[in-house]
């Protein structure tokens, strides 16, 4: 065998082993990661009512019980909850972070969910309420439970458009990586809070999220939250969500412009008009 | 016509409520009047068409963004005018939605939005118009058929009701406080954002009017209506397909978003159904007999223009200006009255 002869069998021998190695590597990894059922057109099937089952709306950070509206009682308190930030703290910029604590102490009358205002990405992930995936061809709607909120994720369009106009849900556009669909949002009006603590971002706001089956009940969402003009670093939240099970689960009207026109409006009233 | 108005109309961001009472009688005109039976009006119709587009799935395809602007200026009942008719010439028409469009632009104003406001007017959708006399196409003659006794009675009393200074925002409408548009899944046009957007998954259709954002989600299941405890504004919808026509079941309303004055009691059964690659028809029968004597069934024919047309965030509650102003200037003008009052004593 001449020189070049042997270097070419071991680089190829070497490179067998290798490729032998890196597949006995992946088996190893694909055997043990769920593998989703397909929907039509091959793609992880994403369809049903999901809801996270969580404290992130009250706090994405770790927070303890607190008390709510005296008049509320326990039914108004606030429970405990461990964060869902990785590294555990959102890297506020500093004077971003003396407006969160503004907003905190402004939350009862500030907070857009009080006001039954659109609630934003990815807040509308993880509120107190079901939302429904419906996975179409060209498009993958999700509709809300809360205050009729729904975005359309476009899965027809190559790159990301620029968002016609700055919006409350933003543009979302979907792509599959592997067997997670990732939604790249933005297009943001800034309007929006994170939770009810006053966690907020702004209209530079760019949410990547990640949504991986990793059963038949369960997914795991992660967004990448990025606002250079909020954050000194893009940070990142993760959390299961749950499959509604009940056999008539079906996303229900939570109109709930009524529940908030008393705080909107209530100084209007004819003073004569009894509440 | 002697009905009222059946619905407020007010755009939610910036506009005078002011001009409410225009508007309104602008909405009763297109939705109070009527026609008569089958208007296919230059539509390929025909049942179980089997060319029409799939699913991967295997059901009709009835995805995409769709406007009803075709419909702009066609009132729900027949106006006396064309009685006996049940379609207008081509001419016709046109002059019928222009006049609509022009709306209230006169030589010594604007009364409500002008013609940069209209979707009709912009030219960025299907400039197609339709020929039908009116929304109903059953009962023939087109108009809503008789009412019962108590019926006419609520009417008259909520008659009695309109174009009252506001003393609550519950005075403003439910579309005007931006919480429902109507509880048919698509209702009838008005000058702009008549946006339907259709998203299908295996088992259920989504479907959104544009306006205020709100979305229908049918099971395809038809399954059993929920008991009689659970009711909605907008419903509750229970779907299957019948060939290729989608037929959507409405029950438990609430009663709190009246049509034409029929509420808690009402079941609407709709239909959607290709009549081409980019045209839709959507057929609603209403059934009250607690407010009318028979069912009676309103058409409209949406198109689609893919290239063009998306649906926006019409995010009208919290921008809902209109509302706070109208209540403020209900307040002003009676403490002018009440400090006139006191100045006269």
């Amino acid at each position: 065998m001449s020189n070049h002869a042997k270097r070419t069998f071991f680089a190829s021998a070497a490179s067998a082993i290798g490729i032998f190695l890196i597949a006995g590597a992946t088996g190893a990894a694909q055997s043990s990661r769920y593998v989703p059922p397909r929907a039509a057109d091959g793609k992880p099937d994403l369809n049903g009512i999901w809801q996270a089952m969580n404290t992130a709306n009250w706090d994405l950070e770790d927070h303890p019980a607190l008390a709510g509206l005296p008049q509320t009682g326990a039914i108004g308190a606030i429970p405990p909850g461990q964060g869902v930030v990785e590294g555990g703290e959102i890297p506020y910029r500093p004077e971003a972070l003396a407006k969160k604590k503004e907003n905190l102490q402004r939350r009862l009358t500030a907070d857009p969910e009080v006001k039954c205002y659109l609630p934003g990405v990815p807040r509308a992930t993880y509120l107190p309420y079901p939302f429904q995936i419906i996975q179409g061809t060209k498009q993958i709607m999700i509709v809300y439970g809360y205050a009729e909120a729904n975005r359309t994720v476009h899965m027809d369009k190559p790159k990301p458009e620029p968002a016609p106009i700055d919006s409350w849900m933003g543009r979302s556009h979907g792509r599959w990586e592997g067997d997670t669909l990732v939604v790249d949002a933005a297009g943001f009006n800034g309007e929006a809070w994170l939770d009810r603590s006053g966690n907020y971002a702004s209209d530079s706001l760019h949410v990547v999220e990640r949504y991986t089956r990793v059963g038949p009940e369960h997914m795991t969402y992660e967004a990448t939250i990025e606002d250079p003009k909020v954050f000194t670093r893009p940070w990142k939240i993760s959390m299961p969500l749950y499959r509604r099970l009940e056999k008539n689960a079906r996303i229900l009207e939570f109109r709930c412009v009524e529940f908030a026109e008393e705080l909107l409006y209530g100084h209007l009233r004819r003073p004569s008009i009894q509440k | 016509m002697s009905r009222p108005p059946f619905k407020a109309v007010l755009r939610c961001r910036n506009q005078p409520l002011a001009a409410l009472g225009v508007l309104a009688l602008l909405v009763g005109l297109t939705l109070g009047s009527t026609s008569a039976t089958e208007q296919t009006q230059g539509s390929v119709s025909g049942a179980g068409d089997s060319k029409v587009a799939r699913t991967p799935w295997g059901d009709p395809d009835l995805q995409g963004y769709w406007t009803t602007n075709e419909m702009h200026g066609v009132p729900l009942e027949r106006p006396a005018a064309l009685a006996g008719k049940t379609t207008l010439t081509q001419d016709e028409a046109l002059k019928r939605r222009e006049a609509t469009t022009q709306g209230t632009v006169t030589a010594e104003g604007i009364g409500n939005y002008d013609r940069a406001f209209r979707d009709t007017a912009l030219g960025y959708t299907k400039q197609r118009v339709s020929t039908q006399a009116s929304l109903i196409v059953d009962p023939p003659d087109g108009r809503l058929p008789a009412m019962t006794p108590e019926a006419e009675k609520r009417a008259a009393a909520a008659r009695g009701r309109q174009g009252r200074r506001p003393a609550t925002w519950e005075d403003l409408g439910m579309w005007g406080r931006c919480i429902t548009r109507g509880v048919e899944t698509v209702v009838a046009p008005s000058g702009y954002n008549n946006g339907v957007q259709i998203v299908q998954g295996p088992g259920y259709v989504a479907i959104q009017k544009e306006m205020i954002h709100e979305t229908r989600i049918v099971p395809l299941d038809n399954g059993p209506a929920p008991g009689p405890k659970l009711t909605a504004h907008d419903g509750i919808a229970r779907g299957r397909w019948e060939g290729d026509t989608l037929v959507v079941e409405l029950t438990n309303f609430d009663g709190k978003v009246p049509l034409a004055g029929a509420g808690k009691n009402l079941r609407i059964v709709e239909r959607f159904r290709r009549l081409g690659a980019d045209e839709l028809e959507y057929r609603y029968t209403v059934e009250d007999e607690t407010v009318w004597t028979r069912p009676w069934t309103a058409r409209m024919t949406m198109s689609r223009d893919a290239a063009q047309y998306e649906l926006v965030e019409y995010a009208c509650h919290e921008a809902n200006y209109s509302l706070t102003n109208n209540l403020s200037a209900a307040r002003a003008e009676e403490k002018a009255e009440e400090d006139a009052k006191k100045g006269r004593k």
